[in-house]
């Protein structure tokens, strides 16, 4: 920590022009007004000293869907040196690119052992979004939830359900459980996403439910078993959305009459 | 007003015994808080009519609809309604001649002021900001420093001047360090940071609300012991003459809390903008330090320390120089909601915690 404060500090001394420049491309790709030299400019910053110009850099990558850098964003998200927000958004901007090859997919399968949960959990979105059914692939996920083979599990303990996931972060598990549903191909995996909709926190029991049915009808399973599976979930949850029916009534009646406008 | 209207008919007419009534600070104490509670209720649905109809409010329409879920349209600047019940009632209740009460009565104004203005400019510039944040602890910083002048000057401040700048600290019988003219620097933190916690705590129904009436009950029961000089010597505590009436100030502040959450529970009908929360974390910090229990704060606001202390290390420490979170989002009950936990449950979650630091604190009074 003391290194990244010197650092700061230091790149507080440096030329803060460019970062101007970064902000200003930043706001006209935000509204539109794509500057004409970006895939040049992108291609240069992503090497900044200053970290907030790389930032943007790798933003404005997705955003102008520069493709000829994707070998540089895959080496910045298995970086160790580079800073947290760079990664994280490196694999966000491998979302918004959506490309795949087999090279995109290693990179994120080795951001998935990150220590920096938001890479772990960007990396496990651009899975799900960016990998086909795989084998292989569904078995690494299985690796990073789970401590030990998920076929030696039946049911969750009562006491610290939690030891039994490698993944403690309930954001990246919940990802890395979407991400295991479009990817597995086996029931032997399809048991690894039942015992995740056992899992005592409500967001990764909901992405389980979100992608458990499509998984399950992938590797043939009858409509009445989903239902059967899906019918013993914990439905508790600690949040709620709540309802003002007085705007829902305004609502309608603005609706129903045709009314539009700001 | 009422004190010394009554002392005053008491010593005309000295068989009206019950009036004696009016020298008792708990008796003026149960008085203020009933009065404040009671002004609250009255003068809530008048004041939540008028802010809608000036269109005091939040933002009330998105995308040609309103949001169902969301709870934009809802008046704000209820803080209005606490400071005129605590004024109130302070002004019936207290001893106006006493010069604890005339700085907690100036700190009203001062800090209310400051949030109006803060609250109007977010309405009128349709914005989040307000008030730039130099000029809010220049504002704050500024009544540190008025504070800091009555407080350490011989003539004016309503403590003896032999430990004014002595700082004390929980758990501890004896100041541990005299601070001299630099505790003039450590009133300034001690306001500027307390009454920012609290603000930043300001985010949620009946969040900032509840935690607030705590701290200064606990207040109120350490001015009470304070100003007694039987109980001061049993507790081992500096013996300060007049605190007492911080206790009928602290009452109001529950009775005026208890009022506002009337109205402020979940869904609110009415938020207390800065004008509340500023100026409740101002009002508090000023007990703390009138008190000279500054580093009580540290346990019985701990909710509020915690919302400040994640607001502080992530916006200004981990984001910009280490360019990654540690909290899932600051201040505390926004990563709390993160993890998918209700609004209502943080809550209600966290005026648990702050009754349990409340009881903690009290338990300081005896583990000394």
């Amino acid at each position: 920590m003391i290194s990244e404060l010197i650092r700061h500090f230091r790149e507080k001394q440096g030329p803060r022009k460019n970062l101007a420049t970064a902000e200003n491309y930043l706001r006209r790709m935000r509204k539109n007004d794509s500057p004409e030299n970006l895939e040049d400019w992108v291609r240069e910053n992503l090497e900044e000293p200053v970290w907030a110009v790389r930032n943007i850099a790798v933003k404005l990558a997705g955003m102008g869907g520069v493709k000829s850098v994707i070998p540089e964003l895959c080496r910045i998200l298995t970086s160790d040196n580079e800073i947290g927000f760079i990664r994280r958004n490196s694999a966000s901007t491998l979302i918004e690119l959506e490309e795949s090859s087999p090279e995109i997919c290693e990179s994120l399968v080795v951001a998935l052992g990150d220590s920096y949960y938001e890479v772990r959990a960007r990396a496990a979105d651009a899975l799900a979004l960016l990998g086909d059914p795989d084998t292989a692939l569904a078995d690494h996920l299985i690796g990073f939830i789970f401590k030990k083979a998920p076929e030696n599990i039946q049911i969750l303990p009562i006491f610290f359900p939690r030891r039994v996931f490698r993944e403690k972060n309930f954001e990246v598990r919940s990802a890395l459980t979407r991400a295991l549903g479009s990817l597995l191909t086996s029931e032997k995996q399809l048991h690894a996403l039942e015992i995740i909709l056992q899992d005592d926190h409500w967001k990764v029991r909901a992405a389980a439910i979100e992608t458990y049915p499509a998984a399950a009808q992938r590797v043939g399973k009858s409509e009445d078993q989903i239902v059967e599976v899906l019918k013993s979930v914990d439905l508790t949850s600690q949040d709620f959305v709540p309802a003002f029916p007085i705007r829902r009534t305004l609502n309608q009646s603005i609706t129903r009459n045709g009314i539009k406008g700001d | 007003m009422l004190y010394t209207l009554m002392l005053a008919l008491n010593e005309q007419f000295p068989s009206l015994t019950f009036l004696r009534l009016f020298d008792y600070i708990t008796f003026r104490a149960i008085f203020s808080a009933i009065t404040a509670f009671l002004f609250s209720l009255m003068i809530g649905p008048p004041l939540i009519r008028y802010l809608k109809r000036s269109n005091r409010t939040d933002q009330a329409w998105e995308y040609g609809l309103v949001n169902v879920e969301g709870k934009s349209g809802t008046p704000t600047m209820g803080g209005i309604l606490i400071l005129s019940a605590i004024g109130l009632s302070c002004i019936l209740w207290c001893d106006l001649a006493n010069r604890f009460i005339q700085i907690l009565l100036f700190a009203i104004i001062w800090f209310g002021a400051m949030g109006a203005m803060d609250d109007h400019l977010k309405l009128k510039y349709n914005s989040k900001l307000g008030m730039p944040e130099k000029y809010k602890l220049l504002f704050q910083g500024g009544f540190g420093v008025v504070l800091s002048i009555i407080y350490l000057h011989p003539l004016l401040s309503p403590v003896s001047i032999e430990f004014a700048s002595k700082l004390y600290l929980p758990f501890v019988k004896s100041p541990v360090l005299d601070l001299g003219v630099f505790y003039g620097l450590f009133i300034i933190l001690v306001v500027t940071a307390i009454s920012n916690s609290v603000n930043l705590a300001d985010g949620l129904d009946g969040l900032a609300i509840v935690p607030s009436f705590f701290v200064a009950s606990v207040y109120g029961v350490f001015a009470y012991i304070i100003g007694n000089f039987n109980l001061a010597e049993h507790f081992l505590f500096p013996f300060m003459g007049g605190t007492g009436e911080i206790v009928i100030f602290c009452a109001a502040m529950l009775g005026a809390g208890i009022g506002f959450l009337w109205y402020n529970a979940y869904p609110a009908q009415i938020f207390m903008g800065d004008t509340g929360s500023i100026s409740l974390g101002g009002l508090l910090a000023t007990i703390a330090i009138l008190t000279k229990q500054e580093f009580l704060f540290l346990i019985v606001g701990g909710v509020f320390v915690a919302e400040a202390f994640t607001v502080f290390i992530q916006k200004y420490i981990y984001i910009p120089v280490i360019g990654r979170r540690l909290f899932y989002r600051a201040p505390l009950h926004h990563a709390l909601q993160h993890r998918g936990i209700a609004e209502t449950k943080v809550v209600i979650r966290l005026w648990i915690v702050a009754a349990i630091l409340a009881m903690l604190s009290l338990s300081t009074l005896k583990i000394r």
